[in-house]
């Protein structure tokens, strides 16, 4: 085991290392800095703007800048917006609650439904729930967050006025937003364990267990002990992916939290909030991902040998 | 949780549909069960149960999982939640159209930041809404010297500010060593100061500004929220970054909540008895509490009105107007915002518009009204001009000098050599067609703009190549990378010097590389001069010259078309159209 963590904890290391390098250098490559989108926006005189550049290190080599970059990041200085001038960490802890809440939502949504649905796909009788759990997963996976966001609000607060919409906060605001992510993201989860329970149920051990008779839950729990497995790693890649589907719902749903913070950074070149956020969203996705291996390891016997 | 539930619906479905050998459900079946246990047990064998702890290990995990996800999701969404506070009566939200781009109208630079914030903090003087004169502010009268380089306040006495600090001159002079210090990094109010080098407190109420050079929209300038006087005790009790969370001035409303990104709330400041003219006094109907929220999406705006999440709501979509225009619950205002208009610049820096008689036939073959009617659905004027209507000095002549016209258009190409040599339907150019390179930004509808743009000078000959870039910063690049014909730009102002910065040669927004002394020396004297008819005349020239010269094409003037409860009178906005004058709201809800 404590191998294992060394090894998945290096490589967490360099994934993130590798993230934040490849968008400070991405970047700069964009077009313009934030001095365009904020003092050359209210007309201030290209001498003004230069000298603020200068004060602010902006004009320096790329080299120079990302040494400094990591040796501020090294003793605990994460900088602070170059558009709103405040520190990266506290705009980040002020707005990582709702997105962080908006995520476990759709998660919770997603693992429900997902598996239901992934498991009457691949296991259920007669073919037409199979039909129509196969059909909804591939519905919600090819349906756009933006179009099925729109519908719901139409239909839900609109139409209905049952939810609050757009701009709420508290516990029913959350409800809208994360059925909707969580419908996307279960059309995945729901594809990955139709496939893989499919797979179980003609795995030969099915055949063994019902050939000595057993009865059919059992030969189900067999089947479902396995083919359920790698649903643990598509539920941790995907927890990664909500954190990027969480911007568009943000968005439309005009939730504050860390998507819209991103998005406004971006267009603003705001270099040291788009770092930040990129080396956070890292974090969070190795250590999913090295959390959903280790819970694998445990949960399947038959990797624990070889590892 | 539908997990633990559903799959064993889904067992439900196998048995029924098999049930030979595998379905335990037949008599016989039970039957030949049981003997089979009682022959196990009867051999002394053990048959281990492994169902029960099985269907915990696979679906025990995933429901445990989601009711824990549940559990912590309602536990954060609770936590969330800010409806704690009381409700007084007459209370709006005030949708807000821009989320994080910074508050503190000392360092940022948005227009938006002035809606909740203009009626936290006065101004030294005021612009009137209605006659764009000036008008006593925190200062009661003001003088200029005689060279112009000094400009003296006379502050009125007895204003405090909403923490309790009394305002006076050393007040005045604290915003001001603010925004000049560099470490403060302000973007906008140290650009409106221009040519302003410090000050002098001659007495505790009496304050001397001093400029390097005449600078005639110092007042223009000092009217602005950007220029808000702040209480210098909160100003020390914060950082540079936080202030903005904290702001206290002296105006009809204080802050008293800011949760970032999310609300702004102002509570009616009971004390105030020092506003400009234009303030009405409080009635019953005035509003006590105004929340700001956010809603950055323009389709969500016209829902939030409808739903009556809130009150006031502005930059809706032309469309969402022509819909809410049934709507008896909601009226929709459009207001205008003085500054140029909505426009494209003209790249006179390379071929083939360096050629002056090609950028006029472009500003005679584009039929500005159908763009207008068909994009902004009718509800905006036409702009003909470098300035708009609203802003001061506004000279009329340029509404006659390019109307639409397309054969003058065609003649105006054809005197160039123009011509479509190899029948494609183009004018070509040493046998490549005529092309532009059309760049703007997704904002305001100038995607729509540009194409019917594309398929009006189709008709004249002239191929477009149309580029939407993402942000202003692309847009800068372009500029610095001089990869543009056309290009979308345009600022907001009250007073005309907003042009300098878009056609003094050299100037950091002259997108269309003029370079013209004959315009450069009547900008600089029209900031210089103070009298009234002066400036007007000097602005009159500027305005005509620069049409003359056809390096912008006006398309509309900016007009913000703001959704407003009907229940909602007195609705005013300040002369520079973008902030509300909360004052005068009154509310019959």
């Amino acid at each position: 085991m404590l191998p294992f963590l060394a090894r998945r904890g290096a490589m967490a290391l360099a994934v993130v290392w590798l993230a934040a390098s490849l968008s400070f250098v991405a970047l700069r490559w964009a077009p313009g800095d934030a001095l365009d989108a904020t003092m050359a926006r209210a007309g201030a005189s290209e001498a003004q703007i230069d000298a603020q550049r200068a004060g602010l290190g902006l004009d320096d080599p790329l080299p120079i800048q990302y040494g400094r970059y990591w040796l501020d990041v090294a003793r605990g200085r994460w900088g602070v917006s170059l558009v709103t001038g405040q520190p990266v960490l506290e705009l980040i802890a002020q707005n990582a609650r709702p997105t962080l809440t908006l995520a476990l939502a759709a998660l919770g949504v997603a693992l429900a439904l997902g598996v239901t649905l992934g498991v009457m796909d691949g296991l259920g009788r007669p073919a037409a729930l199979r039909w129509a759990a196969g059909g909804l997963a591939a519905l919600a996976l090819a349906t756009p967050v933006y179009w099925t966001s729109t519908l719901a609000i139409y239909t839900f607060t609109v139409a209905l006025n049952l939810l609050p919409g757009v701009g709420g906060s508290g516990p029913r605001a959350v409800i809208l937003p994360g059925l909707v992510l969580g419908f996307h993201t279960a059309g995945s989860i729901a594809r990955v364990t139709a496939a893989s329970v499919r797979d179980a149920a003609r795995g030969d051990f099915v055949r063994t267990a019902r050939a000595k008779g057993l009865p059919e839950h059992d030969v189900i729990d067999h089947i479902l002990r396995v083919g359920l497995l790698p649903v643990v790693s598509v539920v941790a890649l995907q927890a990664g992916f909500l954190l990027g589907g969480t911007v568009i719902t943000e968005m439309i749903f005009v939730r504050r939290g860390l998507g819209q913070v991103l998005l406004a950074a971006v267009t603003n070149r705001d270099y040291p909030v788009v770092q930040g956020l990129v080396i956070l969203a890292a974090l969070v996705y190795t250590t999913l991902n090295a959390g959903a291996d280790a819970l694998y390891h445990r949960l399947d016997p038959r990797t624990r040998r070889e590892g | 949780m539908i997990v633990p539930r559903t799959v064993p619906a889904a067992y439900g479905a196998v048995r029924e549909c098999a049930p030979d050998v595998r379905a335990p459900t037949s008599a016989g079946h039970m039957q030949f069960r049981r003997g089979r246990e009682e022959a196990i047990k009867h051999m002394g064998i053990e048959r281990k149960r492994r169902r029960a702890p099985l269907r915990l290990g696979v679906l025990g995990v995933l429901g445990v999982a989601c009711l824990l996800v549940t559990a912590i999701v309602v536990a954060l969404a609770l936590g969330d939640d800010d409806g704690t506070a009381p409700r007084r009566g007459n209370r709006i939200v005030y949708g807000l159209t821009l989320n994080p781009s910074g508050f503190d109208p000392h360092i940022h630079q948005s227009n938006e930041l002035g809606i909740p914030f203009f009626s936290v903090y006065d101004t030294l003087v005021y612009r009137h809404p209605q006659t764009l004169d000036f008008v006593p502010g925190l200062a009661e009268r003001w003088e200029m010297s005689a060279d112009g380089l000094a400009w003296t306040f006379y502050l009125k006495q007895n204003v405090h500010f909403h923490d309790g600090t009394p305002f006076d001159a050393s007040a005045v002079a604290t915003t001001l060593d603010r925004i000049m210090n560099s470490s403060v990094g302000s973007q906008k109010a140290r650009v409106l100061l221009e040519s302003y080098t410090g000050y002098e407190i001659v007495d505790p109420y009496t304050i001397t500004l001093r400029l390097s050079q005449p600078y005639a929209p110092l007042l223009d300038a000092l009217s602005q929220v950007y220029l808000g006087i702040a209480s210098p005790a909160a100003l020390a009790a914060t950082t540079n970054n936080s202030y903005q969370w904290h702001q206290v001035g002296t105006g009809p409303y204080r802050l008293v909540e800011f949760v970032p990104g999310q609300l702004i709330r102002l509570e009616r400041n009971e004390d105030y008895a020092w506003g400009p003219v234009f303030y009405a006094p409080v009635t019953d109907a005035s509003l006590e509490t105004i929340e700001f929220r956010f809603y950055t999406d323009p389709a969500t705006r016209s829902l939030a009105l409808e739903s009556g999440e809130v009150q006031v709501v502005g930059e809706l979509l032309p469309t969402d107007a022509e819909l809410l225009a049934g709507n008896v619950e909601v009226t929709v205002y459009q207001v205008p915002i003085p500054g140029t208009p909505q426009q494209f610049f003209f790249n006179t820096r390379r071929a083939p518009l360096d050629s002056a008689s090609i950028r006029q036939a472009l500003l005679y073959g584009t039929n500005r009204t159908e763009i207008v009617d068909a994009v902004y659905q009718g509800r905006s004027p036409v702009a003909h001009g470098p300035l708009t209507s609203t802003v001061m000095y506004y000279d009329p002549a340029v509404e006659q000098m390019y109307p639409f016209d397309l054969n003058q258009a065609r003649s105006l190409l054809a005197a160039q050599g123009l011509a479509d040599t190899n029948g494609d339907g183009f004018l070509d150019v040493d046998g490549e067609p005529l092309t532009l390179t059309v760049v703007f930004g997704p904002w305001n509808q100038m995607p729509e703009v540009a194409q019917l743009l594309q398929s009006q000078w189709r008709d004249l000959g002239i191929r477009t190549d149309l580029v939407q870039v993402p942000d202003f910063p692309t847009l800068r690049q372009r500029v610095r990378d001089d990869d543009y014909d056309v290009i979308a730009f345009y600022d907001f102002g009250v007073d005309p010097s907003i042009l300098n910065r878009f056609y003094l040669s050299g100037a950091v927004n002259n997108w269309s590389g003029l370079s013209d002394p004959q315009l450069d020396q009547v900008l600089y004297e029209a900031v210089r001069q103070s009298a009234p008819e002066m400036r007007q005349a000097l602005y009159s020239a500027a305005q005509q010259r620069i049409m003359e010269q056809a390096v912008v094409l006006p398309i509309r003037e900016y007009v913000n078309l703001v959704g407003v409860s009907s229940r909602l009178d007195g609705v005013i906005f300040s002369a520079q159209g973008w902030w509300p004058l909360l004052r005068n709201f009154q509310y019959t809800g």
